[in-house]
C-alpha cells in the first residue's frame, strides 16, 4: 500500500523525521494510508511512532488498528476517508459496514445503500457483502442495524440508535424513488 | 532600441493620434521604405542581397492550445481573456476564439450541420487560438508595425498606441484570429497574458493550455491545421 | 449618453403588426434589477387585464439583465415572460432557457426584446448589433427547430445565436417551448411566438458588456466565486467517497470520480476525481448522462454542454447510434426533466424495445428528448405523462375520443413499454391531431373539455398543486412547508430552486441547520429530511427568501439551477457559501452600489409586482382563496399497511396539515407585508416598494384588500 519516497535519511538518519513525514504525504495524496509497519521496514533503525510526533508537522494524523498503526496527512486526505481506507485494510468487513451505517445514521441522517459497500474505497465483493449482511442479523456487532427495503427492492441499512423505522423506510423510498420523481 | 525612442518614433510617424485617413495617405507615398528603417520591439526589419525586406522576429516562448475534445463550450476563456485585458466583457474580440465554431465548427452551417462539428451537430467545439507563428501574418501586414514580438515573452503583441484599426492583421491572420475591436478600433490579439494566460486559468476542463512553442507548434500545425486544434 | 455598466441601456422594441422597430431605454426601468423583474414592470404597465396569451396585444419579453453577458458564473439565462396559454386566466408568468442566446443578445448592445402585435405572415427576427430587421419567415414556417435554428445561421453566419419554435409553437399548442442551441427550452411560451407568426429570432453581437469596478476586483470576486461553487444544483459533495471530501451522498450530482468517462469522447475523457482546489476539473464535476439516465450512458456521452459563463455543465451530450433506425441524427442532448419529461409519457416505464436490450431506457429517452426539442413540445414539468396516465387509467380516452381515433392509437406499445409510442404521441400533440392532442392544451384546458372533476385534481400520483394546471416541483416533498409554500406563487411549475440548492446540497443536517440558523434566524428554518415540524417564521422567512432570489436570479440573470450560493464544499469555511454575492457582483458590474439586502427588497418590489399583475388578471384580491389554495393530496394524511393514518409531523411522514398550511401562507404573506387574510398586496405595502401607482390603480379596480 506504500509507494512512498525512498529513504533520504542516508546512514547517519539525520533526515529520516523529514523523509518519513514525506512519506507519510505522499502515500495520502495517492489515496492510501501509511503503515507503520512499512515505514519500519523502510527506515530500520527508527522509532517511527516518536519521529512522527516529533516532527512537528500538524498534518499527520494516525488510526490505530488491531496490530497496526495507519498514518495520514490531511493536506490531501480527510479523516473520513481515511476510516474507510482502515476499515479496508483491517479486513474487518463486519466493523466496515456497521460503524459506516451507524455514521451515516446518526451525521446526515440517512441509511446506506448496500450497494455502497461493492464501489471504491470498500470494494467487497458480493458474495462477501451477502455474508456481512447476515452476519450482522446474527452478531453483536450489528445489534443497532436494521434493514429496510425501497419498493423498487433496493436493501437499505441503518442504525436504530438515530432513525426510526418509518423514517429509514421514508428516507430509503425518497433516494431510490421519490428524488428520481422530483429531479 | 530604447523604449522611449521606440515611443518617439512610433508618435512621430504613426502613433495613436494617426487617422485611418492619415495612413492611406502615407501608404500611397511609400510607406514600406520609411518603415525598412525602424527597429520595432523583437522585431527586426532587414533587407536581403536581393533587396526584398524581410521581418525578423524573435521567438515566442508558447502558444496556447485548444483540445476540441475536452472543451464544454463554456466560453469563460472568452470573458476571462477580455475582462483582463480589455476591461469589459465580449466574445468577438476575445483572443481565444470558441463562439464563432460553437454552432456549426470551423466550416459553418450546412445542410448536414447535424452531423457537423458543432453544438448543433457532433457537439464537437473547436476553438482557435493565436499560434503565435514564426513568421506572423498578422504583424507582417501590419503597415504601423503595431504588432511586435513582447519583449519578455515573444508574444506576438499589438502596441494600441500605433494601431491605426486598418483590420490589415485581422485580413491577413489564415484564422483571423487578430480581430479589430470596433468600439475602440484598435486590434486585439493574443498575449499570452504575460505568459500566464488567464483563459487557461478560468477553463474548467483544462482544455485550454499554453504550450512551449515547440510543442505547441507540433500540436498546432499537425494533421488538422485547419481546426488549429489537435491537442 | 453617459456610459452605462453592466446593462446594455437599450431595450429592442418590435411591433409586428406594423412592423415597427424602436429603442427604449433600460435603465429608465432600474428599480426593477433587469430581466423578469423588468418584465413585470412592462406587462404591468402596458398589457391589459383581460388580454388573453394568444391575442396580439399580449406582449412576450425575452430579457436579460445587468449580470448575463458579465461573465459571472451561470450567467447565460435568458428570462421569458408573458402570458401564459396553460393558464386557466392566461396568467403572467415566465419561463427560462439557457444557452448561448442571451449573452449574444447584450453583445449586440441589447438588454431586452419587447415583441408585440401579430404579423400577417410568418417572420423571424434578425437582430445585428444595431441592425435589426423583420424577415420573410416562409421557408421556415413548418420547420423543427434544429433546422429552424440552421436556416438562421445560413443567412447571418456561423456566430449567429438563434431561439425559434417547432412546429408545436406554430400551431399554438399550449404546451410548447422555445428553444435554443442543443437543448435549451422556456416551456409554455412557444404558442404565443407562434400566435404572433413569430418563427425565430436570430441575434449576432460583435460588442461587449462593460464592467464598472476595477478588473482585478471583479477578477478577484469570480476567482472567489470559482473557489467555492459546488457541482449542479450546488451539490457541494460528491456521489462517492473521495479522499478530498469529508462528505459523500449517492444522490449528488457531483458524480465525478476516478475511472468514470465521457465515453464517446474521442478519446474518452476521464472525470478523475474532481478535488475542489484544481479549477481546471470544475467542469468535469458533473457528469449528467449517468446521473440522469443510468450508468449505461456514460459510453454515449460526447461531453458535458451547458450555458455561456457557466463552468458547471449540466447537460449531457450524447451520441446514440440507434436513433438512425429511427430515421433521427445520433446526436441528442438535454438534462434532467428535459429527459425524463419526454420520456415520461411511456408512464410504464421503457422496457426492452426494438431490440435495445439493456440500453432501452435510455435510446427510449433519446428519441423523447429529440422529438420534444424538435417538434418544440413542453412536458409542463412531466406533466403531460401524468395527464397522460391518469386518463388511460380512468378510462378518459375511451370516453372522449371517437372511436376511429381512439383505434388508431398504438396504445400498445404504451402498455408494454415500446418508445416508438412517443414517435405517433408527439406527432399528433405538436400537430393537433385529433381529439387525443387536447392533451397538449394543459392540466386546466383537459379538465374542462374532458370533464375532470376533484378526483383528478386530488389525485396523489397527479401532482397538481394548484387548479392553475401546473405541479409540483420542489415543494413539500423535499423542503417541507417551505417547498410547499413556494409552489403557491406561480402560475405554473414554481421553476424555483434558491430553496433546493441549499436544501440540497448533501451536507450533514447538524452542518445545514447551522447555516439556515445563520441566513434565516434559527436552524429550525430547516427540519431534517422527511422529519418535519409544525409551522414557525423561521420556515416564512426562509420562503419568503427563496422566492425573492429566484425572481433576483430570473432578473439579473443568474441561473437559479446553481445560484443562490448558500454553502459551499469548503471545510476551511465552515461549508459556508456567500448570500451577498449576487450584490457584490450586480455592484462592481453596474456601478451602482446595492447591498444584499437592497437587492432582496429590489427583488420583494418585484415579486410584489407580479403578485398586483395576478390579481388585476384574476379580478379578485382573495388569492388565497382563488389562486394560492393547494389540491388536497398535499395536506391529506398518508396511511400504514393497516390502513391507519400516519399523523403529519412523525418522522417518515412528508404529509402537510390544512391548518398548518394556512398559518404558513399567513406567515409568508406577513414577510411580504401583504393583506394576511387574502395575501394580495395591500395599498401600505405597495407604497413600501415604490409601487404607488399600483396601489391607485388596484383601489380604481376595487381589488386592494379592505
Amino acid at each position: 500500500m506504500d509507494e512512498a519516497t525512498e529513504n533520504g535519511g542516508g546512514p547517519s538518519g539525520a533526515l529520516e523525521p523529514a523523509a518519513i513525514v514525506e512519506a507519510i504525504r505522499a502515500s495520502s495524496a495517492a489515496a492510501a494510508l501509511c503503515c507503520r509497519s512499512a515505514l519500519s521496514s523502510r527506515f530500520p533503525r527508527a522509532d517511527i511512532a516518536a519521529l512522527v510526533g516529533a516532527s512537528g508537522a500538524a498534518d499527520l494524523r494516525l488510526i490505530e488498528g488491531r496490530t497496526e498503526t495507519y498514518y495520514f496527512s490531511e493536506l490531501s486526505m480527510t479523516r473520513a476517508y481515511a476510516v474507510h481506507l482502515f476499515h479496508v485494510a483491517e479486513k474487518d468487513p463486519l466493523r466496515m459496514v456497521a460503524e459506516t451505517v451507524r455514521e451515516e445514521s446518526r451525521l446526515y441522517p440517512r441509511p446506506t445503500d448496500l450497494r455502497t459497500f461493492l464501489d471504491p474505497p470498500f470494494g467487497l465483493t458480493p458474495s462477501e457483502l451477502a455474508a456481512t449482511v447476515g452476519a450482522l442479523e446474527l452478531q453483536e456487532e450489528g445489534r443497532d442495524i436494521a434493514q429496510v427495503r425501497a419498493s423498487n427492492g433496493a436493501l437499505y441499512l441503518y442504525c436504530t440508535s438515530y432513525l426510526v423505522p418509518a423514517l429509514a423506510l421514508s428516507l430509503a423510498e425518497w433516494i431510490e424513488v421519490g428524488q428520481k420523481d422530483n429531479p | 532600441m530604447s523604449d522611449s525612442t521606440e515611443k518617439r518614433e512610433g508618435e512621430g510617424l504613426l502613433g495613436k493620434q494617426t487617422s485611418r485617413r492619415d495612413f492611406l495617405k502615407y501608404a500611397g507615398g511609400g510607406l514600406a521604405g520609411a518603415l525598412a528603417m525602424i527597429t520595432l520591439g523583437c522585431a527586426t526589419t532587414v533587407r536581403t542581397r536581393e533587396g526584398r525586406e524581410l521581418r525578423v522576429w524573435a521567438t515566442p516562448a508558447g502558444a496556447l492550445v485548444h483540445d476540441p475534445n475536452r472543451c464544454v463550450g463554456c466560453k469563460r476563456c472568452e470573458v476571462a481573456c477580455t475582462v483582463r485585458n480589455d476591461g469589459k466583457a465580449s466574445a468577438h474580440i476575445s483572443r481565444v476564439k470558441v463562439s464563432r465554431n460553437l454552432n456549426f465548427g470551423v466550416k459553418g452551417v450546412s445542410s448536414a450541420y447535424a452531423k457537423a462539428d458543432g453544438q448543433l451537430g457532433n457537439f464537437r467545439i473547436v476553438a482557435e487560438t493565436c499560434r503565435q507563428c514564426e513568421k506572423p501574418a498578422c504583424g507582417n501586414a501590419c503597415p504601423t508595425g503595431a504588432i511586435h514580438a513582447d519583449r519578455k515573452t515573444g508574444a506576438r503583441v499589438v502596441d494600441a498606441r500605433k494601431c491605426v484599426g486598418c483590420g490589415a492583421c485581422q485580413t491577413a491572420c489564415p484564422w483571423h484570429i487578430a480581430t479589430l475591436d470596433r468600439e475602440t478600433m484598435i486590434s486585439t490579439k493574443c498575449t499570452t497574458c504575460d505568459g500566464d494566460p488567464v483563459c487557461a486559468k478560468a477553463c474548467p476542463t483544462g482544455a485550454l493550455k499554453l504550450y512551449p512553442i515547440a510543442e505547441a507548434e507540433k500540436l498546432l500545425w499537425g494533421a488538422d491545421v485547419v481546426s488549429g486544434a489537435t491537442a | 449618453m453617459a456610459q452605462i455598466f453592466g446593462y446594455s441601456g437599450k431595450i429592442l422594441r418590435v411591433d409586428l403588426t406594423t412592423g415597427k422597430i424602436s429603442t427604449d431605454e433600460t435603465l429608465k426601468y432600474k428599480d426593477f434589477i433587469g430581466g423578469e423583474g423588468m418584465s413585470m414592470k412592462i406587462m404591468w404597465d402596458e398589457v391589459d387585464p383581460g388580454t388573453k396569451a394568444y391575442d396580439a396585444e399580449n406582449k412576450i419579453i425575452f430579457g436579460t439583465g445587468p449580470l448575463c453577458g458579465t461573465g459571472v458564473p451561470c450567467s447565460g439565462r435568458t428570462n421569458i415572460t408573458s402570458l401564459l396559454p396553460t393558464s386557466p386566466f392566461n396568467g403572467v408568468s415566465s419561463s427560462h432557457m439557457g444557452g448561448y442566446f442571451a449573452t449574444e443578445l447584450k453583445y449586440a448592445g441589447w438588454d431586452m426584446i419587447v415583441v408585440e402585435g401579430k404579423a400577417a405572415n410568418p417572420v423571424w427576427l434578425r437582430i445585428e448589433d444595431e441592425k435589426v430587421t423583420i424577415e420573410d419567415a416562409r421557408w421556415m414556417w413548418g420547420k423543427g427547430i434544429f433546422d429552424t435554428q440552421a436556416m438562421v445561421a445560413s443567412f447571418m453566419g456561423k456566430e449567429a445565436q438563434a431561439a425559434a419554435i417547432g412546429q408545436a409553437g406554430e400551431n399554438m399548442v399550449n404546451l410548447s417551448v422555445i428553444r435554443t442551441g442543443a437543448s435549451h427550452s422556456a416551456g409554455g411560451h412557444g404558442g404565443v411566438m407562434g400566435s404572433k407568426k413569430l418563427k425565430a429570432i436570430g441575434v449576432r453581437g460583435t460588442g461587449s458588456v462593460k464592467i464598472a469596478g476595477d478588473r482585478k476586483d471583479w477578477m478577484e470576486l469570480d476567482k472567489f466565486m470559482m473557489s467555492i461553487i459546488g457541482a449542479n444544483n450546488q451539490m457541494v459533495v460528491p456521489t462517492t467517497p473521495q479522499p478530498w471530501a469529508e462528505f459523500s451522498d449517492k444522490s449528488s450530482r457531483w458524480t465525478a470520480r476516478k475511472g468514470l468517462f465521457w465515453g464517446a469522447a474521442n478519446p474518452p475523457v476521464e472525470t478523475g476525481e474532481c478535488n475542489p482546489k484544481d479549477m481546471q476539473s470544475v467542469g468535469l464535476r458533473t457528469q449528467k448522462a449517468i446521473f440522469d439516465l443510468g450508468p449505461g450512458a456514460e459510453k454515449y456521452t460526447v461531453r458535458m454542454g451547458g450555458c455561456s459563463h457557466c463552468p458547471i455543465r449540466c447537460h449531457s451530450q450524447l451520441k446514440v447510434p440507434q436513433l438512425e433506425k429511427y430515421g433521427m441524427d445520433p446526436y441528442v442532448a438535454n438534462t434532467c426533466v428535459g429527459w425524463s419529461g419526454p420520456r415520461g409519457v411511456m408512464f410504464n416505464g421503457i422496457k426492452d424495445f426494438d431490440g435495445h436490450g439493456e440500453d432501452s431506457n435510455i435510446v427510449g429517452n433519446a428519441i423523447g428528448t429529440t422529438l420534444a426539442d424538435d417538434y418544440g413540445v413542453w412536458c409542463n414539468y412531466a406533466q403531460i405523462g401524468r395527464d397522460l396516465k391518469y386518463c388511460w387509467d380512468k378510462g378518459v380516452f375511451k370516453r372522449v375520443l371517437p372511436a376511429d381515433e381512439y383505434a388508431s392509437i398504438p396504445w400498445e406499445k404504451l402498455v408494454k413499454g415500446d418508445a416508438t409510442f412517443l414517435i405517433d404521441f408527439y406527432d399528433r400533440v405538436a400537430f393537433k391531431k385529433g381529439e387525443f392532442s387536447h392533451i397538449g392544451d394543459g392540466s386546466a384546458a383537459i379538465a374542462l373539455r374532458w370533464g375532470l372533476g376533484d378526483d383528478y385534481w386530488n389525485d396523489k400520483n397527479g401532482k397538481l398543486w394548484t387548479r392553475g394546471g401546473y405541479p409540483v416541483h420542489h415543494s413539500n416533498e423535499a423542503g417541507a412547508q417551505v417547498g410547499a409554500l413556494i409552489s403557491c406563487f406561480s402560475n405554473r411549475d414554481a421553476q424555483n430552486h434558491s430553496h433546493m440548492n441549499f436544501i440540497g446540497s448533501k451536507l450533514p443536517i447538524k452542518i445545514q441547520k447551522e447555516i439556515a440558523g445563520e441566513i434565516f434566524g434559527s436552524p429550525d428554518a430547516l427540519d431534517p429530511p422527511n422529519d418535519y415540524k409544525p409551522m414557525n417564521t423561521f420556515k416564512a422567512r426562509f420562503a419568503a427568501w427563496a422566492l425573492k432570489r429566484s425572481i433576483l436570479h430570473n432578473s439579473l440573470t443568474v441561473c437559479n439551477w446553481m445560484w443562490p450560493m448558500s454553502v459551499s464544499h469548503d471545510k476551511e469555511r465552515g461549508y459556508r457559501g456567500d448570500t451577498g454575492l449576487e450584490a457584490k457582483f450586480f455592484s462592481l458590474a453596474t456601478g451602482i452600489k446595492m447591498t444584499e439586502k437592497e437587492l432582496d427588497e429590489a427583488a420583494a418590489r418585484c415579486f410584489t409586482l407580479f403578485r398586483a399583475i395576478t390579481v388585476r388578471q384574476m379580478g379578485d384580491a382573495d388569492l388565497r382563496a382563488g389562486h394560492d389554495h393547494m389540491n388536497k393530496w398535499i395536506t391529506k394524511a398518508d396511511k400504514d399497511k393497516e390502513g391507519k393514518e400516519i399523523p403529519q409531523f412523525t418522522p417518515g411522514t412528508i404529509q402537510m396539515t390544512e391548518e398548518d398550511m394556512a398559518l404558513a401562507q399567513t406567515m409568508l404573506y406577513r414577510e411580504f407585508g401583504w393583506d394576511e387574510k387574502t395575501g394580495a398586496p395591500t395599498r401600505a405595502s405597495l407604497e413600501m416598494y415604490g409601487l404607488a401607482g399600483v396601489a391607485e390603480d388596484l383601489a380604481r379596480r376595487k381589488l386592494l384588500p379592505s
